[in-house]
């Protein structure tokens, strides 16, 4: 057992420098823009909820033009090019946390409180395999959803073998299933169960930090705020209580679970990230109605419905009225702007992963260039098909080059 | 007038044909945030949003298959809340709502309405509570002011709002997510009251105030911190399954055939219940990484599937024993666990054993 513990550990550390390389850097190339009007947490926050959503669209996008080979050199060659052009300032922001102690300190109790309803579970324990709370049913799901991603973009729903996955806001499945593809010598299970939620605990309690206190002004709102964030429960207890029952329970006697359970719930966790993200790149639009935070606001909320369909309607409601006022009272036109491109962007996000999509847009690239060369009333050149389906067959990189050559 | 004219012409296209309309919206957006941007011109703006509401006037009420996920149902939760005994179970309350609701009884029933809905929302916020007067207080001075602020309390509202008018079909209390997000901005709120009440109060009281609900307010993270460290977990996964589903993973791509999930093998066994028997779920998907003919029945019904016929299916060929039904539904393995006693004859059937441990049969199904 002893072993294990330090092997995942080493794994953790390895699961840390590559999600910092994977996601920080990615957003960075984003953020970087901006960098002297920006605090160390906020350039944090931003690059990790900027990179989270660009390496879904990488994935995505990658994924749908069967060319997911060029995912890793793409991130790595991002990545060095970073390195070379900002050097140390890459990485200078994390310096916060040796100056910040209390953010620290509350950070590192947020992951470890929220994280122990997935830390203990999916690991191998004397007699198996064993799984506290829901996650013998939740956790597998978001797992088995993981393994789909693996083998394929749009992925296949693992439970319903021979058609596409509908109906289910997947994008945080798509991040962490992609990062278990490129990187396969992680385990899905410590991936879902123990790497991916430190990651995502800790970019609730900086999205929430830097958003409040941005917005407030203060930096003791915001450390409290992340405070209620991170631990305040309901009542439950006072029913648990006035029932006689363990004050120690009742999490959710009135339906609602609570934040300290939200790991437990992946893509309810990402609008955590996203949405507080959005807000204080909304924040800074609306005191400088600049292109460049309009862009942002538009990219950290475009697919917001994918990863949690919740968060994307209560978005569009908000900012839809927000946009209202605006055009109201202030006679600006820009937020119903940024409402149009992001409603148009969610609609589009949630039609193709509901059912019915299918009948809306296919993706079908070079459709029009293949059908024209195999069919028997155009070109009607077959071999040419064939030495494309062979290269396709193949699926190295070189292979693929040889498709492009030969339809080119 | 020109504005009206081009915004109906533009936002009615999308009824005749999907792609040009959707072309359309996105051009013209382009070419709005252009104009506003580079010449602060707001014309072409006014007609891309309201070809754009026309245009979701038009095509949305005939493409609302999503839609038809929400039934109207005021006051699900607030009800089921008072109502069940896992919950609230206020029984009571319950009788005389329906009491006052039958005998015409409007005040008194509104009033028994109105005082589960604080229930309800208190309840839910816990000591965020407090976070309510400094929202209320910021709603006098900076609602239309701040746009920040504007945006936060009608996203807090929205998400107060839905889950108590919707449900969601198959699963009415996956709506409870919706309000997450009223907790959450309610949560940043209650640090705004918490700091003003330490600037209103007396040094020595308001750090007391600070103090005691920097105490009490975890309770519920208590809870699942400690829920973690119970010795005996609700689920587990034995060896020989874990090295069975291993081999699974380790073989050519191909649908996998289980048995459905029975509800009585979990009263036989005791916790930590294993995966087949604990409840219905995707573990044999999630551990082999190939897609199972039917698992996790909850999953499915949110995903909208048709999985009840193929239950139907499943549960006629471990009765008939009919090998068309391979070929039909394009099954490749079958994976069967010793336990539940099924005799499948592998002659019969045209299967062939990969594998076999004491828990777990593997059969492959010859082509």
């Amino acid at each position: 057992m002893g072993l294990l513990i330090i092997t995942t550990l080493a794994y953790f550390a390895i699961f840390a420098f590559l999600s910092v390389l994977v996601f920080y850097t990615m957003g960075f190339t984003v953020v970087s823009f901006r960098l002297k009007s920006l605090s160390q947490p906020e350039i944090i926050s931003l690059s990790l909820a900027l990179g989270l959503v660009l390496f879904v669209l990488l994935a995505a996008i990658f994924g749908l033009l069967h060319i997911r080979i060029f995912t890793l050199p793409v991130v790595l060659g991002l990545d060095l090019y970073l390195i070379v052009k900002f050097k140390k300032k890459l990485f200078f922001p994390w310096v916060v946390f040796l100056k910040e102690k209390v953010l620290l300190l509350m950070i590192l109790i947020g992951i470890f409180i929220q994280g122990m309803i997935n830390f203990p579970s999916g690991f191998l324990y004397n007699g198996g395999l064993y799984f506290w709370s829901s996650q013998g049913h939740d956790g597998l799901w978001h797992v088995a959803l993981m393994e789909a991603i693996k083998k394929g973009f749009p992925p296949q729903n693992p439970i319903f073998s021979g058609e596409p996955l509908v109906n289910y806001h997947y994008l945080i499945d798509v991040a962490m299933g992609e990062f278990a593809r490129i990187f396969p010598f992680f385990s899905s299970l410590d991936l879902y169960f123990r790497f991916f939620p430190v990651m995502l605990s800790l970019m609730i309690g900086l999205s929430v930090f830097t958003f409040v206190n941005r917005w407030q002004e203060k930096k003791g709102i915001a450390l409290l705020a992340m405070f209620f964030t991170y631990f305040v429960g309901s009542f439950g207890y006072v029913v648990n209580l006035i029932k006689g029952q363990s004050v120690l329970g009742g999490e959710t006697v009135f339906w609602a679970a609570q934040g300290n359970s939200i790991l437990g719930n992946p893509p309810h966790a990402s609008s955590y990230v996203l949405v507080p993200a959005f807000l204080l790149s909304f924040l800074l639009f609306t005191k400088s109605r600049d292109k460049y935070w309009f862009v942002t606001s538009f990219l950290l909320a475009a697919v917001l419905a994918g990863f949690k369909v919740s968060g994307g309607l209560v978005v569009l409601v908000g900012l839809g009225f927000a946009a209202l006022v605006d055009v109201v009272f202030n006679r600006k036109l820009s937020i119903l702007a940024l409402t149009g491109v992001l409603g148009l962007s969610n609609f589009l996000t949630f039609k193709t992963m509901t059912a019915g999509a299918g009948s809306f847009l296919m993706f079908l690239p070079w459709w029009f260039i293949r059908t024209m060369v195999v069919a028997g009333n155009r070109l009607d050149w077959i071999d040419l098909e064939n030495q494309r389906q062979h290269y396709l067959e193949k699926g190295t990189w070189h292979a693929y080059l040889r498709v492009a050559q030969v339809l080119r | 007038m020109a504005t009206v004219l081009l915004s109906i012409l533009a936002g009615s296209v999308i009824e005749f044909k999907v792609y040009a309309g959707v072309i359309v919206l996105l051009a013209m957006f382009a070419l709005a945030l252009w104009e506003v941007f580079r010449n602060r011109d707001f014309t072409l703006m006014k007609v891309s949003l309201g070809s754009a509401i026309v245009a979701a006037g038009v095509f949305l009420p005939q493409n609302k298959g999503a839609g038809e996920l929400l039934v109207l149902f005021p006051f699900w939760f607030v009800h089921s809340m008072v109502d069940f005994p896992d919950r609230v179970g206020w029984l009571r309350l319950s009788s005389a709502r329906e009491a006052y609701f039958a005998r015409g009884e409007w005040f008194k029933f509104l009033s028994a309405e109105a005082l589960a809905l604080i229930i309800f929302i208190i309840g839910n916020l816990g000591l965020r509570f407090i976070g309510l007067f400094s929202l209320v207080s910021y709603m006098k001075s900076r609602l239309g002011k701040d746009m920040g602020f504007t945006i936060v309390i009608v996203m807090s509202a929205a998400s107060l709002l839905i889950p108590l008018v919707f449900i969601q079909k198959g699963n009415p209390w996956n709506m409870i997510q919706f309000m997450y997000y009223f907790l959450y901005f309610v949560a940043i709120f209650s640090g705004v009251a918490l700091i003003s009440v330490l600037r209103q109060l007396p040094k020595i009281l308001g750090w007391s105030v600070i103090v005691a609900v920097l105490i009490i307010a975890p309770i519920n993270a208590v809870v699942t911190f400690r829920s973690a460290l119970y010795p005996s977990p609700p689920s587990r996964l034995s060896l020989p399954e874990l090295e069975a589903l291993d081999i699974l993973k380790n073989l050519p791509d191909g649908t996998v055939l289980t048995l459905p999930y029975d509800k009585d093998m979990r009263t036989k066994l005791s916790d930590p219940f294993p995966l087949y028997a604990y409840e219905t779920t995707a573990y044999v998907s999630a551990f082999s990484g190939k897609a199972t003919f039917v698992e996790d029945e909850i999953q499915n019904e949110i995903l909208q599937t048709n999985y009840r016929k193929r239950l139907a299916a499943t549960q006629g060929f471990f009765k008939s024993f009919d090998r068309s039904f391979f070929a039909s539904w394009g099954i490749r393995y079958v994976y069967l666990l010793k336990s539940e006693n099924i005799g499948v004859d592998p002659v019969i059937l045209n299967l062939e054993k990969i594998y076999e441990n004491s828990e777990v049969l593997i059969y492959g199904v010859k082509s």
